[in-house]
């Protein structure tokens, strides 16, 4: 099995708090620290709304919603904030096939652990995307297991789970004649009645995640009347929304100029920073997760080829027999990150 | 357009609406008549009375279940041109209804045409469905194509069966209501299964929002999708299939209304599952009320479904150049 390495780190609580006695510590043990380095991972002001909604009322992430002090407690125990390192969703010899006799996931294992953003690489048709379904539970693997803060992914009622993993598909369909507002408000969709009246908190969220990813100024436009960019972070606002611990995300960046893509990594790494989530994405741009990550799992014909943190996965020998080209790796001057050059083969 | 959150107020708000809409016109259709000018003694106006009730009773349950129908497979499919009729939804009910009629027994011709109507989505579905995903063009030329299946099946079995019922037969395939007499318990259930259809619907509003942004994302939202598709596809077959046994197949209302609706209330299915219940109904009764001051007028009957016909025709070509290709954006 092969898994993301358990570096030490400071713990990074949901409320943005450090621990006793860790609140000067720096991220020892990461080979890479953090932009913000100087900042102590704090809650964002702009996500105060976020603080004051039913979640944060309920004092941590998933907790089934109460509709009043004297409801009974729902079937689902209340779920532990994830502590930062731990591993938060672990998946262990995972099968899947669209067609039988044609594994996807061939006998997959790894772990990605809480407050940390972990990026998925690997050639077209590796496994990727489905890997990313099967996480999210919208594929259930024919073998293998996953489980979610130490329970199995399965045990978890469907919305219960919608309030601890947030999915971000590769592709949005936009056309419906939806609203930038009425899209992130979905978002809160696992957290209201069955008619889904969304309520104040509920508006306060949406509000929220729309200043986090700066689209609050096309609340009241059309989805499918937004540039690329302004809509892949429109999507990351809905599944910000969400309230999430975990937030999945397929290809966030594909279609972006630099830009967009700087900007959306750069959101992920804020959400993991400063909000200590927990953010798993998969990327075809090596440079963009090597800059980025904290850990990196490369995956090859279904299975993980190499993991742990970029210095260690990006690396020739390890990334020439997975893509089946020659590469060389040099070292970003600025960051100290691995930056990978194509070469022509032959 | 600026977002408002839907509360209940609004909610209520909406569904009142709909029905005081729905109300004036189906009193408006009693009042004016059609076919049937002369109101005569008391005994004749009670008749009369009676036989208006009747046309604007079918008219509104067909109208709700089909425009309910249509709302439903819109959404659950994602596809803007998704109709029964124009899916061929409509066509199998028909050709169910005819068969069970003729060699069955016409009691139990309703329930064959849901059957048939089941039948056709299921096949559809299952056609236009690779990967786990829906193709909305596959989709939509299979549709198509089993919709002139069953037209030439249905032409088949009208050329061979007795010359008196081939008139019936062509009378019921124009789509018509009341052409064939009192049929109160069907119009009764026909008005209560709408009524029961919006109820459902009511309550999976939500989920045909999140569908919308497609399947994946609905999932990962909390929807159940494979058990929203199979609720939905019975509950929009059922719906189709019984219009067709009280009407015969009437097209493009499970169009028109809903898109209309969209334009006038935005893509919330949570406030267009009561409007579609009322504008269904109340759009089919001005059809009907349209058909019968022509028959008035010209001493020549219209079937409704002609002339439903005649503006979804151009109204699906509106779509299909402008809207449709919005709809179908990607990223």
């Amino acid at each position: 099995m092969a898994e993301t390495d358990g570096r030490a780190m400071t713990p990074i609580r949901r409320d943005g708090k450090m621990p006793p006695g860790d609140a000067e510590m720096p991220r020892g043990g990461s080979p890479h620290p953090p932009r913000n380095e100087h900042q102590r991972p704090r809650r964002d002001s702009s996500l105060a709304p976020l603080a004051q909604n039913d979640n944060a009322k309920r004092g941590g992430y998933g907790d089934p919603p109460r509709t009043s002090p004297t409801d009974p407690p729902r079937t689902n125990p209340p779920a532990e904030p994830p502590r930062a390192n731990a591993p938060y969703i672990e998946a262990e010899g995972l099968c899947f096939a669209y067609t039988a006799g044609e594994p996807v996931l061939a006998g997959l294992s790894m772990t990605a652990c809480a407050g940390r953003l972990t990026c998925v690489l690997g050639p077209n048709g590796s496994g990727k995307t489905t890997l990313l379904r099967v996480l999210a539970r919208l594929l259930v693997p024919s073998g293998g297991s996953v489980r979610l803060a130490g329970r199995p992914l399965e045990a978890y009622r469907r919305a219960d789970l919608a309030r601890r993993v947030a999915y971000v598909p590769q592709e949005t369909l936009a056309g419906a004649g939806f609203t930038v507002m009425e899209t992130v408000l979905m978002g809160r969709s696992p957290h209201t009645g069955a008619l889904g009246f969304e309520s104040e908190a509920d508006w306060q969220a949406a509000e929220s995640a729309l200043s986090l990813t700066e689209t609050a100024r096309f609340a009241g436009r059309d989805l499918a009347d937004l540039s690329g960019g302004e809509r892949q972070r429109v999507i990351v606002a809905r599944a910000l929304a969400q309230d999430p611990a975990l937030v999945l995300l397929d290809e966030p960046t594909a279609f972006l100029d630099i830009r967009h893509q700087h900007s959306i990594y750069g959101l992920l790494t804020h959400l993991v920073r400063e909000q200590g989530r927990t953010v798993i994405a998969v990327s075809h741009d090596l440079n963009l997760a090597g800059a980025y990550a904290d850990d990196l799992v490369l995956l090859a014909r279904g299975a993980v080829a190499a993991a742990g943190p970029p210095e260690a996965v990006i690396r020739p020998e390890v990334l020439e027999p997975v893509y089946e080209t020659p590469v060389e790796v040099r070292r970003d001057e600025t960051t100290g990150r691995p930056l990978v050059l194509p070469r022509p083969p032959g | 357009m600026t977002p408002h959150p839907l509360t209940v107020r609004r909610y209520v708000l909406t569904t009142l609406a709909g029905a005081a809409a729905w109300l004036v016109v189906a009193a408006v259709a009693v009042v004016v008549g059609g076919r049937l000018w002369a109101w005569g003694s008391a005994a004749q106006m009670h008749d009369v009375l009676w036989l208006r009730l009747e046309w604007v009773a079918t008219a509104s349950a067909v109208g709700a279940a089909l425009a309910l129908s249509g709302l439903a497979l819109q959404a659950l499919l994602r596809n803007p041109l998704a109709e029964p009729y124009i899916l061929g939804v409509s066509g199998g009910a028909g050709l169910a209804y005819i068969l069970a009629s003729l060699f069955v027994s016409v009691v139990a011709a309703p329930a064959v045409a849901v059957l048939g109507a089941l039948a056709t989505v299921a096949l559809v579905y299952a056609i236009a469905r690779r990967r786990g995903r829906l193709e909305p063009y596959t989709l939509l030329l299979a549709g198509v194509i089993l919709n002139a299946f069953y037209g030439a099946a249905i032409m088949l079995v009208t050329a061979i069966v007795r010359p008196e019922q081939r008139g019936d037969i062509a009378v019921w395939m124009m789509g018509t209501i009341g052409a064939f007499g009192p049929q109160w318990p069907l119009i009764g259930a026909v008005a209560a299964l709408a009524v029961a259809g919006g109820g459902l619907f009511a309550f999976l509003a939500k989920g045909f929002n999140l569908v919308a942004a497609g399947e994946d994302t609905a999932g990962a939202l909390g929807v159940r999708v494979e058990r929203l598709r199979v609720i939905t596809f019975v509950a929009a077959s059922l719906l189709a299939g019984v219009s067709v046994a009280l009407a015969g197949p009437i097209g493009f209302v499970g169009l028109i209304v809903p898109h209309v609706l969209r334009m006038l209330i935005g893509p919330d299915h949570r406030r267009l599952v009561p409007a579609a219940l009322f504008a269904g109904a109340a759009f089919l009764v001005l059809a009907d009320l349209a058909a019968c001051l022509w028959e008035g007028a010209t001493n020549r009957s219209v079937p409704v479904g002609v002339l439903t016909a005649m503006c979804g025709g151009p109204f699906f070509i509106y779509l299909l150049r402008t809207r449709w290709r919005k709809r179908m954006a990607v990223r």
